[in-house]
C-alpha cells in the first residue's frame, strides 16, 4: 500500500446468511461494501456502495461487521484503513 | 428539539441493538441474538416505535427465532396497518417457498390492501409467484405494475428481479434489455441451475451457498 501503510489481513471471516425473502425469490448477486478497518482490527463505518435489496443488504453488512483484521501498521502502528468488499450470495 | 434528538437516538440505539444482534447470528450465537432482540423489543415498546423499519425487524426476526409463526397470522382489521401488511408479506414468502402460488398472491394482495406502502413489493411478488405458477401474463401484467411504482434503490432491484424472472420464462433478450437500463447492481444474476433448484428443499444447504469475497484495499 502507499504511505508505506501495510494492508490490512482478514483473519475471522463469517458467511452471511440468506433472508427469507430472497430465498423464496431465488434472488442472487453481489453486494459492494466499504468500510474502514480500525486500529484494533475491527471493521468499522460499512456502507452498501452498491445493494441487492430483498433483505440481503442487511444481511451482507452483519457478516462483515462479524468479520475480524490484523490491521493495517505504520511505522510499527496500528492506522485505520478503507477497504472495499464484495458480498456474493449464490444458490448452490 | 429536545424531544426530537431523543427520539432520534433511540431509533439509533435500536437499530444498533438490531445490527449487533445479525452480527450474533452469523457467529451462530442464538442465545446472544435472542437477548439483543428482546432488549431491542423492550425499547421499541417503550419508546412507541413499534412502526418504525427497525421494530418490525425485531419483531419478525424474534418470530423467526422462536419459531414462533403467529406473527404470520392474519390480523385483525384494527391492527397496525404497517405490521399487518409486513406479516401478509412474510406469510406470502413462506407459501411461495411452499409453492403455495395462488394463496401467496392472496398473502400479497392483502398486505397492499392494509399498507398502500407496500403496493410495488406487492406486484413484484405476485408477478415471482405467478411465474413460478406459469402464469406468465399475470406475471407480465405485474412486472409493469411494479416497476411503474417502485423509486430509487427498489425500483433498480426490482428491475433485476424482473429480469431474472423473464430469463425464467425465457424471454432472454427483454432480460437483457431490462438489465441495460439499470446500474448493475446484480451482476451475476441469473436463474438457478437445474442442480441449484433441488438445493432449494434444504434451508441449511442454502445458507452455506452464500459466499463473501474479494476484499480490495486501495
Amino acid at each position: 500500500m502507499g504511505g508505506g501503510v501495510s494492508a490490512p489481513s482478514l483473519i475471522e471471516k463469517f458467511e452471511p446468511r440468506y433472508s427469507v425473502e430472497a430465498k423464496a425469490a431465488k434472488y442472487q448477486g453481489t453486494i459492494a461494501l466499504s468500510l474502514v478497518v480500525g486500529e484494533a482490527g475491527s471493521p468499522r463505518d460499512i456502507r452498501v456502495l452498491r445493494g441487492l435489496g430483498m433483505g440481503l443488504d442487511e444481511r451482507a453488512v452483519a457478516a462483515v461487521s462479524a468479520w475480524r483484521f490484523k490491521p493495517g501498521m505504520k511505522d510499527g502502528l496500528a492506522v485505520p484503513v478503507f477497504a472495499t468488499v464484495e458480498v456474493n450470495f449464490r444458490l448452490l | 428539539m429536545l424531544m426530537v434528538s431523543m427520539a432520534l437516538a433511540a431509533q439509533a440505539d435500536i437499530a444498533r441493538l438490531l445490527l449487533d444482534a445479525r452480527v450474533e447470528a452469523v457467529r451462530g450465537r442464538t442465545e446472544q441474538m435472542r437477548q439483543l432482540l428482546e432488549t431491542a423489543e423492550s425499547r421499541c415498546e417503550k419508546n412507541g416505535k413499534a412502526q418504525s423499519k427497525e421494530c418490525i425487524q425485531v419483531l419478525f426476526e424474534l418470530s423467526e427465532i422462536r419459531a414462533d409463526q403467529s406473527q404470520l397470522r392474519t390480523f385483525p382489521p384494527d391492527a397496525d396497518p404497517v405490521i399487518a401488511g409486513e406479516a401478509a408479506m412474510r406469510r406470502g414468502f413462506q407459501q411461495v417457498l411452499n409453492k403455495q402460488f395462488d394463496d401467496a398472491i392472496t398473502s400479497f394482495v392483502a398486505a397492499e390492501r392494509r399498507d398502500p406502502n407496500q403496493a410495488a413489493r406487492s406486484a413484484i411478488w405476485i408477478a415471482i409467484a405467478s411465474t413460478r405458477n406459469g402464469k406468465h401474463d399475470e406475471a407480465e401484467r405485474h412486472i409493469q405494475t411494479a416497476l411503474a411504482k417502485a423509486e430509487g434503490q427498489q425500483a433498480t432491484s426490482f428491475a433485476h428481479v424482473a429480469a431474472m424472472l423473464y430469463d425464467e420464462m425465457g424471454r432472454g433478450d427483454e432480460a437483457s434489455a431490462l438489465r441495460k437500463r439499470v446500474p448493475p447492481v446484480a451482476t451475476n444474476a441469473r436463474p438457478p441451475r437445474r442442480k441449484a433448484r433441488s438445493a432449494w428443499a434444504g434451508e441449511s444447504r442454502l445458507h452455506r451457498s452464500s459466499k463473501s469475497s474479494s476484499l480490495a484495499i486501495p
